[in-house]
């Protein structure tokens, strides 16, 4: 155990010192400056395909990256070998990837004044889950896989289930120096149900936990969620053709808005003039019962960080208070040419948040008819737009209230800034979707669905 | 630079010192991503990753093991975490069944595919330029033109595979792709038009690519005219697939259902061997060396299991007649392997995945086709898609002609295609003679991501458009 721990501690500090290396060795060559970024990661994993074990992986990858600003150019480079040779390579790949491009102004590196050494963020790593083997790892997953299977129409396709060490570190000839070490545990389902000739659309879920603490119990009660919400989607009949309100999950919210809307904060958009939301600062741009914030230091959420790509120490960000846009987002870049102070965003957001509403889900549905509520979507969307169309998958429709069953072959489509407004109800719970952001379930009306 | 042959000695004396199923995959992959957009480059970078991944099958069971120490000494250490993996997974399977591989057909020839020497010799300032002008000719083309980004990746790999059963192969693999894309903007109205390919080929091979033919006029008219374009009518329809939609829906509705390990755990295709699944008209392959072009993004001589690849005929008239195996899978269906076994690194297991998936072109012209239709949809533009295992599929495309009376009469913009597969299948009418590879810039993701092709002919059929 000490000798695993040993070895990897030993990797990360010869990579350290390569990227210190880098630095000296562009300042000898007189390049302007150099940002090194190193990524270590050691990954215990084992995979079930169609229910039976299939593959154990023990493995450990690193990477180092050089990018250099020279003469207001910008070249990078990567090598995953740790030897000075290949850093000087890379370093020369990068200085030649530069002296090849076109002049930019605004290129920027931190430097230490904006970005001193962030405050580390202790639950992103945790020792007993670092040592943790796969041996222990398989009695788990030998534990979630039967709840998986215990229902013989679940026809599980695939259960992964890893153990990520990782060491991160950003340094640069400016005086930035960053590092974060990180542990997780994380599961995987991908499963379809099957009764008889009957199959079922495919479904799948994840979760993950920084630490060892109680990560069996809350996989197996994912689990069990999971293997009853799949076969829930057997037997699906056709939907109703209507123009009006839908029920969206967390997730359906998150593929279909949630994207849009960060698109339209993002500082390269807006620098770009693709964002609609360009000079909306100050301004309602969304319904007001939409509130939204970016918090980097949020446990529950995989996006965790204490600094950014930039190197500069995280915060947490409001973008939308009651739908007036509070901040757009910026690196260091995008700020520089747009005039204003990074937000310590870069490679973000990294912990988002929806607040909650009032509303219980059966107050939510008990007004209508018949509404669709849409679990997943698949389908596209044009960011530029607002446009989106595609099917809506592992879906229900609720009539007078009641649950009538999964729907076959469901079209939906709209428009998210025609729909910006027309966000009738949000839930009084949320969900965390795909381990990086928490949202909750939202009514908005005004959506094509076709049967 | 290793030299192949070096790598190979390396390989073949640990394998002949080591006992039971070994698999040794020394990979280097090199890509170079060029970007610009507004007048910047926002995208100049070269990675390298190499190392050797090695799977062990003990007891009944795989070890995945993986190390960028590629000396003797760091290749058997990372050997002996395989085997120590492979035994903690065979005592998770006690019970389940033992891991066994079919033969196949191993490879154990040297390799090296067209345009990897032109690629690797031309400079990246040659690339990069080409680039830039790109995007300035196509943010110049058009006053309605807002922005304008031009993108090249390419990427070239080196692979040594040894196996302990005969495998014993290299190949220099270079794979580069160009997009173009435009946004039109008129009184606050946005539209987005694009174009790409991929070929596995130098540089010139993908300039020559046919997709790319006029590429800035088209991709700036398109955008254009978008803008004043309105959007389908949905429901079922008769519609024309152009070769890019027919590729997506080869890849994505057909394919991924009859890959076996999704096959395995009960998809829509199971127990389906041997029975219709499609019109006569329709023969659909899924092939690593094809032979209609040349340049198909995926054309690999073997693959990450050292078998060598071959055209598999998964639909011969109609009749679904194989699925896509690795040497697992084709050992439980009692079949030979396909060559669908592929990592994306050396730090990756190979997984099954396919290759350049297409429909066999027909005997009908693409100008009766239309002509023989009152009312319905040529469909082009073909962006993502998604398949489901009971053979539901969704994908976008960018605009479609409407076709009334066996003319194209006007441009509409943005549809959604779905429907079942097997069922759009058996609606077949009529298969041109016209053929195009299409999807080769696109990469496949099933858990790690894969460079793929996918194309065929135009195809007459019955489909549901999602409109407005």
């Amino acid at each position: 155990m000490d000798q695993a721990k040993n070895q990897f501690t030993a990797l990360a500090n010869d990579m350290d010192d390569l990227a210190r290396y880098g630095i000296e060795e562009a300042k000898r060559k007189g390049v302007e400056s150099l940002q090194v970024t190193t990524d270590l990661k050691q990954e215990k994993r084992l995979v079930v395909e169609s229910g039976a074990f299939s593959l154990a992986n023990s493995t450990t990858t690193q990477d180092i990256h050089l990018t250099v600003h020279h003469e207001k150019r910008r070249g990078s480079a990567s090598t995953n070998i740790l030897a000075k040779a290949n850093i000087d390579n890379a370093l020369s790949t990068a200085i030649g990837m530069a002296n090849f491009s076109v002049k930019d102004d605004a290129l920027i590196f931190a430097d230490s004044k904006i970005a001193p050494k962030a405050k580390s963020l202790d639950f992103l790593y945790d020792e007993a889950l670092a040592e943790m083997e796969l041996k222990e790892l398989k009695d788990v997953m030998k534990d979630v896989l039967a709840i998986l299977t215990k229902d013989k129409r679940v026809a599980l396709d695939r259960l992964e289930m890893e153990i990520s060490t990782s060491r991160d570190s950003l340094m640069n000839s400016r005086g930035v120096s960053q590092s974060e070490l990180q542990t997780t545990v994380s599961w995987d389902f991908f499963a379809m149900a099957r009764d008889g000739d009957e199959v079922s659309g495919f479904d799948y879920d994840d979760g993950f936990s920084f630490s060892k603490g109680f990560f069996r119990e809350e996989a197996m009660h994912h689990a069990e969620l999971f293997a009853k919400k799949i076969v829930k989607n057997l037997y699906p009949k056709k939907c109703t053709t209507y123009k009006g309100p839908v029920v969206f999950s967390p997730r359906a919210i998150s593929d279909i808005f949630l994207n849009n809307w960060l698109y339209h904060m993002d500082g390269r958009q807006i620098m770009d003039g693709k964002s609609r939301w360009e000079k909306s600062i100050g301004e309602k741009v969304l319904s007001s019962k939409i509130s939204i914030f970016d918090n980097p230091h949020d446990r529950r959420l995989i996006g965790a960080t204490s600094y950014d790509s930039d190197g500069l120490p995280t915060k947490i960000n409001p973008l939308l208070d009651k739908g007036v846009l509070q901040q757009h987002l910026h690196d260091c870049y995008s700020a520089n040419r747009m005039g204003v102070a990074s937000n310590s965003v870069a490679g973000g957001p990294f912990g988002l948040s929806i607040d909650v509403g009032t509303s219980s889900f059966e107050r939510m549905i008990k007004d209508y008819k018949e509404i669709l509520f849409v679990d997943r979507f698949s389908g596209n969307g044009d960011p530029i737009t607002g446009d989106f169309s595609g099917v809506a998958k592992s879906s229900r429709l609720f009539i007078n209230g009641e649950d009538t069953g999964p729907v076959m072959e469901t079209s939906i489509a709209g428009n998210t800034f025609d729909l910006a407004d027309e966000i009738l109800s949000i839930s009084d719970t949320a969900e965390i979707v795909g381990g990086y952001a928490h949202i909750p379930t939202m009514v908005v009306d005004g959506v094509s669905v076709h049967g | 630079m290793i030299k192949e042959s070096f790598m190979k000695q390396l390989l073949q004396d640990i394998v002949n010192k080591s006992n039971g199923y070994i698999e040794l995959r020394y990979h280097k992959r090199s890509s170079t991503s060029l970007m610009a957009q507004k007048g910047r480059v926002d995208t100049a970078d070269k990675s390298e990753t190499q190392g050797v991944g090695i799977r062990a099958l003990v007891d009944g069971a795989f070890g995945f093991a993986a190390t960028s120490d590629i000396s003797k000494k760091g290749i058997e250490s990372a050997l002996e975490e395989a085997r120590k993996s492979a035994k903690i997974l065979a005592e998770a399977k006690e019970g389940e069944g033992a891991t066994y591989l079919a033969k196949g057909d191993l490879a154990t020839e040297d390799y090296i595919t067209q345009g990897y020497d032109e690629i690797v010799s031309m400079p990246v300032s040659e690339k990069l330029h080409k680039v830039v002008d790109y995007e300035k000719e196509l943010a110049e083309s058009s006053s309605s033109i807002h922005s304008a980004r031009c993108r090249y990746r390419e990427v070239l790999e080196e692979k040594t595979i040894v196996t302990s059963d005969g495998a014993s192969a290299s190949v220099k693999l270079a794979q580069p792709e160009l997009s173009i894309s435009a946004i039109a903007e008129k009184d606050g109205e946005r539209t987005t038009a694009y174009k790409a390919a991929g070929v596995a080929g130098g540089w010139l091979c993908l300039l020559n690519h046919p997709t790319l033919d006029n590429m800035i006029a088209d991709t700036s008219k398109l955008a254009t005219d978008l803008l004043k374009a309105k959007y389908p009518e949905g429901g079922k329809k008769d519609v024309i697939l152009s070769p890019g939609v027919v590729g997506l829906l080869c890849h994505e509705a057909i394919g991924h259902t009859v890959e076996a390990d999704f096959v395995k755990s009960g998809s829509v295709a199971e127990g389906m061997i041997g029975e219709r699944v499609a019109s006569n008209l329709v023969s659909l392959y899924d092939s690593g060396m094809e032979n209609f072009a040349g340049y198909a993004t995926a054309n690999i001589p073997f693959d990450d299991e050292g078998v060598k690849t071959e055209a598999t005929k998964i639909i011969e008239n109609g009749i679904l007649t194989s699925y896509l195996h690795n040497r697992e899978t084709a050992h439980e269906f009692g079949v030979k392997p396909t060559g669908n076994a592929r990592a994306w690194l050396y730090s990756d297991e190979p997984i099954i995945r396919m290759r350049n998936t297409y429909l066999l072109p027909g005997n009908s012209d693409l100008s009766d086709m239309i002509a023989a239709m009152d009312d319905g949809y040529l469909v082009e533009g073909e962006g993502s898609g998604q398949a489901d295992s009971n053979g539901e599929f969704m994908f976008g495309c960018s605009h479609v002609w409407e076709i009334k009376n066996g003319k194209k009469v006007r441009l509409l913009r943005e549809a959604t295609l779905s429907g079942i597969a097997f069922d759009v299948l058996k609606s077949v009418n009529a298969v041109s003679k016209e053929f195009l590879w299409s999807l080769g810039s696109g990469y496949c993701g099933k858990g790690q991501p894969a460079k793929v092709d996918a194309g065929g002919p135009y195809i007459r059929c019955k489909i549901n458009v999602g409109g407005r």
